[in-house]
Parts: C-alpha cells; sequence; structure tokens
C-alpha cells in the first residue's frame, strides 16, 4: 500500500472511531468486553482460583451477603469467584471456536468460490450436510459422542460453526472473482493462492468482521446451553453454563446460583453482540462508495 | 465413546460382554455397521430408548405432539411480535422508539435460554404463587389432578385440539396456560433475530428508488408503506424464518427440561445424562430433518413472493 | 408562466459537513415549452428536480427560494397538498429503469394503483369497476407509447422487460394522468443510442399532441439542441446561463458554456474538441464568489468575491460579470 492507500486507511479509521463515540451503546458493549477480558486474563489473580477445587458443605447455598456477594454453590463456593474465574474459560472457548471456525471457513470456502466446479459443487453438497443440523442439536450429539471436557466442547462447536462460515466465503469468493482486480491479477500470471489470499481476501472479509463479532456472544450462549444440559467440563471447572445447571434443582432456595452465572452470560454475549452492531453501522455506509 | 457404555456396566458378568456385543451387531466391519444402520433408519428401526422403556421411535411419536406445539406457539409469536416491532422501529429510525426496540432485540439475542427460562419461572410462577397472587404454572403440560375431573381422550396428541373438538374447554384452557412460560421463553431468543432482520431489511427498501417512484406519483404514504415497501422487505425475513425454527428445535432441549415440558427435547436431555446414545441419535436425525423440511416450504415460499426467482 | 424557479437554495447535512448543493438556481418554463436543464454530474440537475417535486431526502432542506408552479409557491404547500400534485400535474421519469419500478409487483399493479390515485374517473367507483377502467387506460397509454402487445406487457414483471421496454412503461405512466409538467431526469442515459432515438421521438410526439411542458434534464447537449426551445446551463449549483437553445449554443456566453460547446467533438469543422482545465469545485467547500472563477480564463477580481447576479445579454441571462452594464 502506497503513502496515500495507508492515509485514507487511517482516516477511515479515525472516522469510524468517531462514529463509534458518538453510539453510548457501542461504548457500552466495547467496556462490557473489556471487563470480561480483563476478568478472563486477570481473573486467577485477583481470586483464589483453589477455591473451585474445594468443597465446603457447612457453607452451601448461603445467600448473597458481605463475605459472598453473589452467596454460594451447592459445594459452598464462592460464587463470584466462580464467575469470575469461569470468565477465561468461557472467552477462551468462544475466541478458540471462532477462530478456528473462520480460518477453516475461508480456507474451504475460498477454495469453492474461487474454483468452482466440480469442487465447489462437492464441497457445497459436503457444507450443506453440516448445514442441515440445527445448532444446538448438531453441538449436543457430537459433544455427547465425545464426551464431558472443555477441548471436546470446543470440538463439537467448532464442527458446527465452520460450515456457517464457508458457505458466506464461497458467496463472497464467487463474486469477487469475477471483478476486475482479479482478472488483473490473473493475467499477470499471480499464482491462484496468492490471488485468493492476498488480493481477494482482504475485500471479502469485510461482512465476517461483524458475523464474527457477534458469534463470540453466540457460542457463549450455546456452550453455556450445552453445559446446562450436561455436555460441558466436569463440576470443578468452573463454567458460566455449567454453574448455571447445578443450581437448576435449587432455583426456590437458593436462586442466586443461577442468576448470576447467567447474568454474566448475558452481559459478556450483549457486549459482543453490541460491538458487532455498531461495527456493522460503521462498516455498512463505507462500503458504498 | 464408547457404544458399549450404555449397556454394559461394572456388574456386567465378562462372559455376557461378547454376547451383547453380537447382539448389538459390534462385531461386524464398519461399512456392513452402517449399512445396518441406513437400513434400520429408513425403516423406522430405531432401537429400544433405556430412558423411554419403549421403542424409541413410539417415544418420540408419542412426545413429538407437545413439542410441536410449544415450537408453533413460539412461532407464531416470534412472527407477531417481531415483524411489527422490526418494521416499525425502520419507520421511525433513530427516534427513541427505534432505539428502545433495537435494545430489546439485542437483548433478546444475548440471552440465556436456560437463565430466561428459570427467572421467568421464578418471578411469575414461584413467587406470586407464594404471596397468594395469581400465578402461571411453572411445569407439565397441563394440570394432572384436573384432568381427572375434566378428563379427555388423546386423538391426536395436540391436547388444546383434542380437547376442543371433545368439548372440553377447561382442559384446553388449562393446556393453553401451561404454554405461555415454555413458548414466551423459546420465543424471546427469536423475536431479537426476526426484529432485527425486519428492521435493516426494511430500512434497505425503503432506501430503494422504486419507492421514490411511487412516492414521485402521488402515491399516500400508507400504500407505499404497507403495500410497495412490505412485501419486499418480507423476503429476507421469511429465509430468516426457516433458519430460526432451527433455533427453536435447539432451545427446545433446554426449554422443556426446565419446564418439565414432556415432549421430544425433555426425553434428549434425559437420554443424555443416561448415555442413552440412540435416543439421542434418533432425535438428532428427526430435528434435523424437520429442519430440512422447513427450510423447503421455506425456499417455496420465498419463490412466491419473489417473482425474480422461479424453479 | 407555467414554473418559475426563483434563486433556490438546497443544502444536504452529511458527516462530511454541509453540502451546498444547490447555490441560487433560476430559471423559468413556459407552457407547452420544452427546457433542458444542463451540466456536469454534480451541477445539481437532479437535485434541482428533487427539490421541485419536494421529494429530498431527510437530511436535505431547501434553505431559501421560491418555486411557483401553476400560480403556487409549492415550497409553502404542506405535504399532503404536494402529494395531490405529484403525479396528477406533474410527473417524472427517472434515469435507471431498472431500479424505479417495483420488482414485486406486476405493470399491471404500479400502473392502475396510479392512475387509481389520481383520476378523477376512477374514484368513488367500485373496486373492480376502478380497476377495469384504469386497466383500459393503461392499456391505451401502453399503445401510444409504442408498446407491442400491451396487454401482455401488463401481465409482467418488470424484470422480465428489457431497459427499453421499462423506460416506456415509466413514460406511459408518467403520461397517463395528463399532467402539465413532466420532468425528465436524464431519462435516456441509461440507455443505449438507438432506444434513445426512439423515446425521444415518442416524448416529443406526446409533447406535440398534449402541449405538455416538460424539463429535460441531461448532460448531453446533442439532445437538447435536437429537442429543446430553451436551455439553462448549470455549474457547482448554479444556473449560469440561460436562454433560447439556439442562441446559447450558437454564441454561447458564458465562459463556461463556451468551455463545453469547444469541448465537443465536431464533425463539420476541422477542430479538435478542448477540455476545461480544472476539477469541479468540492460542493462542502465551495470558492467565494462566481463558482467558475478558478478556471475561467476571463476572472477577474470582483469574481473572486462576489457571485454575480444574472443580466440580459442579447435574450439571455448570464450570470457572469464580463456583461455587467
Amino acid at each position: 500500500m502506497n503513502k496515500k492507500q495507508t492515509s485514507m486507511f487511517w482516516m477511515d479509521v479515525r472516522y469510524a472511531l468517531s462514529l463509534i463515540r458518538r453510539n453510548k451503546l457501542v461504548v457500552a458493549g466495547f467496556v462490557l468486553v473489556g471487563f470480561f477480558l480483563f476478568l478472563a486474563i486477570f481473573g486467577d489473580f485477583i481470586v483464589d482460583p483453589g477455591v473451585a477445587k474445594v468443597v465446603d458443605y457447612p457453607n452451601a447455598n448461603k445467600p448473597p451477603s458481605w463475605q459472598h456477594p453473589f452467596g454460594t454453590d451447592d459445594n459452598g463456593r464462592d460464587i463470584v469467584t466462580m464467575v469470575v474465574l469461569a470468565a477465561k474459560y468461557d472467552l477462551a472457548v468462544a475466541f478458540s471456536v471462532i477462530s478456528v471456525s473462520i480460518v477453516i471457513g475461508i480456507v474451504v470456502g475460498s477454495v469453492s468460490g474461487y474454483f468452482g466446479g466440480l469442487i465447489d459443487e462437492a464441497i457445497m453438497r459436503i457444507t450443506d450436510i453440516f448445514l442441515a443440523f440445527p445448532g444446538l442439536v448438531l453441538a449436543m450429539a457430537i459433544a455427547t459422542v465425545l464426551g464431558r471436557s472443555f477441548t471436546n466442547l470446543m470440538l463439537a462447536l467448532i464442527v458446527v460453526w465452520w460450515s456457517g462460515y464457508a458457505r458466506i466465503m464461497r458467496g463472497q469468493y464467487v463474486s469477487e472473482r469475477e471483478k476486475p482486480y482479479v482478472s488483473a491479477a490473473k493475467i499477470l500470471n499471480i499464482p491462484s493462492w496468492r490471488i485468493m489470499f492476498k488480493h481477494i481476501l482482504p475485500n471479502a472479509i469485510y461482512p465476517m468482521l461483524v458475523i464474527m463479532t457477534m458469534d463470540m456472544g453466540g457460542v457463549i450462549l450455546t456452550a453455556a446451553g450445552l453445559s446446562f444440559i450436561g455436555l460441558g467440563p466436569s463440576p470443578f471447572e468452573p463454567e458460566w453454563g455449567s454453574l448455571a445447571s447445578r443450581g437448576a434443582t435449587y432455583l426456590l432456595q437458593a436462586p442466586w446460583i443461577i442468576f448470576f452465572p447467567g447474568l454474566a452470560i448475558l452481559f459478556a454475549s450483549l457486549g459482543f453482540n453490541l460491538v458487532g452492531d455498531g461495527l456493522r453501522d460503521v462498516l455498512d455506509p463505507r462500503l458504498r462508495r | 465413546m464408547n457404544p458399549l457404555g450404555a449397556y454394559v456396566t461394572e456388574r456386567t458378568r465378562p462372559e455376557a460382554i461378547p454376547i451383547i456385543e453380537k447382539r448389538l451387531g459390534l462385531d461386524k466391519p464398519f461399512f456392513v455397521q452402517y449399512t445396518i444402520y441406513l437400513e434400520d433408519l429408513v425403516t423406522l428401526n430405531w432401537g429400544w430408548s433405556r430412558v423411554a422403556h419403549m421403542p424409541v421411535i413410539e417415544a418420540l411419536w408419542y412426545r413429538f405432539p407437545a413439542t410441536a406445539e410449544l415450537a408453533i406457539a413460539a412461532f407464531l409469536i416470534t412472527i407477531a411480535l417481531g415483524v411489527p416491532l422490526g418494521i416499525l422501529s425502520a419507520l421511525k429510525n433513530n427516534k427513541a422508539i427505534d432505539h428502545i426496540i433495537r435494545i430489546i432485540a439485542l437483548t433478546g439475542i444475548s440471552i440465556p435460554v436456560f437463565w430466561l427460562a428459570l427467572t421467568l419461572q421464578y418471578s411469575l410462577s414461584y413467587l406470586p404463587k407464594v404471596n397468594g397472587l395469581p400465578s402461571l404454572p411453572s411445569s407439565g403440560r397441563f394440570d394432572p389432578i384436573l384432568a381427572q375431573s375434566y378428563p379427555f381422550t388423546r386423538y391426536t396428541g395436540f391436547v388444546i385440539f383434542d380437547c376442543l373438538i371433545q368439548g372440553n374447554l377447561v382442559m384446553a384452557a388449562d393446556t393453553f396456560i401451561h404454554l405461555i412460560l415454555p413458548s414466551i421463553t423459546l420465543a424471546f431468543l427469536s423475536v431479537g433475530q426476526i426484529t432485527r432482520v425486519a428492521r435493516s431489511s426494511m430500512l434497505e427498501v425503503m432506501r430503494q428508488d422504486y419507492i421514490s417512484t411511487a412516492r414521485a406519483y402521488g402515491l399516500s404514504e400508507r400504500v407505499v408503506i404497507y403495500k410497495y415497501a412490505l412485501k419486499n422487505a418480507l423476503i429476507p425475513v421469511t429465509t430468516v424464518s426457516g433458519l430460526m425454527f432451527g433455533g427453536l428445535l435447539g432451545g427446545a432441549l433446554i426449554t422443556e427440561t426446565i419446564f418439565a415440558f414432556p415432549g421430544m427435547g425433555q426425553l434428549t436431555v434425559f437420554a443424555i445424562s443416561s448415555n442413552d446414545s440412540y435416543t439421542i441419535l434418533a432425535f438428532t436425525v428427526l430435528a434435523s430433518f424437520i429442519y430440512v423440511i422447513i427450510n423447503l416450504v421455506v425456499d417455496l415460499l420465498y419463490a412466491k413472493l419473489d417473482p425474480r426467482i422461479r424453479y | 408562466m407555467l414554473l418559475r424557479v426563483q434563486d433556490l437554495v438546497v443544502e444536504f447535512y452529511t458527516y462530511r459537513g454541509t453540502v451546498h448543493a444547490l447555490n441560487g438556481v433560476t430559471f423559468d418554463l413556459d407552457y407547452g415549452e420544452v427546457l433542458g436543464l444542463a451540466g456536469e454530474t454534480g451541477s445539481g440537475k437532479s437535485v434541482t428536480a428533487f427539490s421541485i417535486q419536494r421529494l429530498l431526502p431527510s437530511n436535505a432542506r431547501i434553505v431559501s427560494g421560491k418555486v411557483v408552479f401553476d400560480g403556487v409557491n409549492l415550497l409553502d404547500l404542506t405535504e399532503e397538498e404536494m402529494r395531490l400534485i405529484r403525479g396528477k400535474k406533474m410527473a417524472t421519469i427517472f434515469q435507471d429503469p431498472h431500479t424505479y419500478l417495483n420488482p414485486v409487483f406486476k405493470i399491471e399493479r404500479q400502473f392502475i394503483d396510479i392512475l387509481a390515485q389520481h383520476d378523477p374517473e376512477v374514484a368513488g367507483k367500485s373496486k373492480t369497476e376502478r380497476e377495469k377502467i384504469a386497466f383500459e387506460k393503461a392499456v391505451e397509454m401502453l399503445k401510444k407509447v409504442k408498446m407491442p402487445a400491451p396487454e401482455r406487457i401488463m401481465q409482467m414483471f418488470p424484470h422480465e422487460l428489457s431497459g427499453g421496454m421499462k423506460q416506456r412503461v415509466l413514460l406511459a405512466m408518467a403520461y397517463s394522468l395528463h399532467p402539465k409538467l413532466i420532468i425528465a431526469d436524464e431519462a435516456t442515459t441509461a440507455l443505449d443510442v438507438t432506444i434513445q432515438a426512439q423515446v425521444l421521438e415518442i416524448m416529443k410526439d406526446l409533447q406535440r399532441e398534449r402541449n405538455v411542458s416538460v424539463l429535460l434534464i441531461t448532460h448531453d447537449l446533442g439532445i437538447i439542441a435536437e429537442n429543446c426551445q430553451k436551455v439553462a446551463i448549470m455549474y457547482a449549483g448554479r444556473v449560469v446561463e440561460f436562454g433560447p437553445v439556439t442562441k446559447v449554443l450558437i454564441s454561447p456566453k458564458h465562459p463556461y458554456t463556451q468551455g463545453l460547446i469547444r469541448a465537443l467533438p465536431r464533425t463539420d469543422k476541422e477542430v479538435k474538441p478542448i477540455g476545461i482545465p480544472g476539477t469541479v469545485p468540492d460542493l462542502v467547500n465551495p470558492p467565494t464568489g462566481c463558482p467558475f472563477n478558478l478556471r475561467c480564463p476571463h476572472a477577474m477580481e470582483v469574481c473572486k468575491t462576489k457571485v454575480p447576479p444574472y443580466f440580459s445579454e442579447d435574450g439571455v441571462n448570464v450570470s457572469c460579470y464580463l456583461y455587467v452594464r
């Protein structure tokens, strides 16, 4: 990129930032996301990670108090601690699932969209098979087969998510490959893989950015849902969904066990959705140039 | 996952294991197993459900109407609320009501299903009851005690329908009331999605040139919006509603469990905790099948709405 | 005088600042006349058209000026009153026929709706009767614009017709209500030359037959020369020269018009086309004084500071200090 392009890029960034600053909701979203990121990264230093593994029955199911602002769960563990500790795991799951899915999606989608023909047909049929299953149902089926653990949860979610991305990327590549800059690159004898990833990808990826951000929220929700029905990690690994799941039995006596982890999920997810929504507002009119 | 896991425990005699394997067909090569699987699938021989103590297909068949009633109710609520809200939001773009609706929609897609279910249960069912106020039922499909005073026979399994044709208004009403909380829960997530799609679609349409033409010829604003704009705007909404149905099927798992609603989802969740793979597998296949059919219907509907697409 | 536009000033509010789209547009159009509104892209031609109809987007504002149509200042009317005029007294044919017809409705639906809205013969009767009368009228109009098989066309969807056919449908719709003024906003720009000729031919016939006034907006001076009696040349949101076509195009007075004529390729003389140096000014920060002063070979001191008013010279109105008395 030459100098003019770089300066135009920074102008865009500054404009984007100004738009973002004006929209209070989006700012709130960034705050939320930042907050949870902070908890995820520094959680182990703020609270005592050992609490997760300890069982303290006499203290079980105590309502919120000064010592335990969110109360205690059925194992006597302080819920504030548990929620904070779980942040790391839930966000890690979300990040990994999205990043791996998008990589797979890009590779598959670009090959399918760029080359077309039989490869395209074959790949699309395979993607269709995965897309034929409703998300949670497929993830549930896979997680059941693989067994209860964090990694398996992630794998199950990746299997569900990649096909959606592949399809979108394929659509993008199909429309971009007709464009003049691609023909120009081909005439210049630039190798295909370079065209696909250095030329087309930066253009094709725009709509994906918004989707990816909002899907962070989606993955957190789905992961929590899966944990809730029993497919998440073991009870000693803190995860918002499984915390809530244990609390369901005690809804009437100790509603706080579900309430606070669930609230955490809500706000984390909301944060990402707000950011994604704001991103969409920013990117959309700019694209119409 | 060990396929024997559901059938073999520490108490099984070691000599029995090869017999069980043989019975389950696990000694045959993989390809043959797969063919048998396909055969069984098509002939509806879906195995025995341990959690239901009956063949899987019977268990699912028995519970299907309950889930269907729930899903349809949720779907209707979603469309009835989501579309008007989205369009209203688009028409009053950037005004206060637009922002409020957008926030509600955004919250809708951020809320965990189980949290909403439990919160609703707690606040609309438990709290009022404890304080002597009228409350909504928190579980089940209908009140079994009431059913004894007002018995009804099960014809189709769609209880509301069955009761109505038998003239049993009491039970019909009771079942209806029991549907309220679960369907609201299920609908909430989807309403958010539909509202957002309806809103952005309507905004996009209102920007189009043919709307200018309509206005330039003096057509009244009402006609412009409700006739010219709306039909175009509803096209993407239709597509999304098909996809959203998939979410309903998934969400049903959690919702039915929490509200002790006797549908397919509840059965599947029991199956998960008991490792009953036959049931889980059957539900997955069935749910996907339904999802595919719904999307097919949606595609056909889409072709009807948009004359540019013809098969 | 059917239409008199005086000193129209219009602004758009965008994230980049306030765009001064129109900076004093003045011209008039008599009954039965055809006026050409010429100018480059961005000169404000379409904005003028939209302003006359008051169909500007929500981020635009008509700051000042008058638009007197058939004796009434349109800028004073309410939206309801405007709505009664649009379509009935003035109709527009837009540039791109592909996007200006609603893709999900049949042609008959869009046509009938327009007739049903305004035509007094149609209003007040029962729905089936309304539809029948409107249908017949529509078919009549389609025949007038030389559409083959008009009944079949009515049953078709826009995407099933070619560009030229779509434009003729829009023409038919515009004329069907017998308006006094037709605004043709680059109506032929998107068509290829042969279709263009056809459409212009039809417009000419209709215009003569019904004595309709036409505001023909285009950047093609050739079309203006062939079809218009008067022409207004626009530059950077201002009318710089306005008068009879013969006078303006053959002996242009404003330096910009002269530049435009010089830039045309000629088949009658051995002269190469000469471009106008410089670029169109940025309407967010328009230059002070005459908008053309930065590119004008005859620019004087006063041109840089004050916007020149209109001076009458040989029957033509020119906004240029070269013609000050």
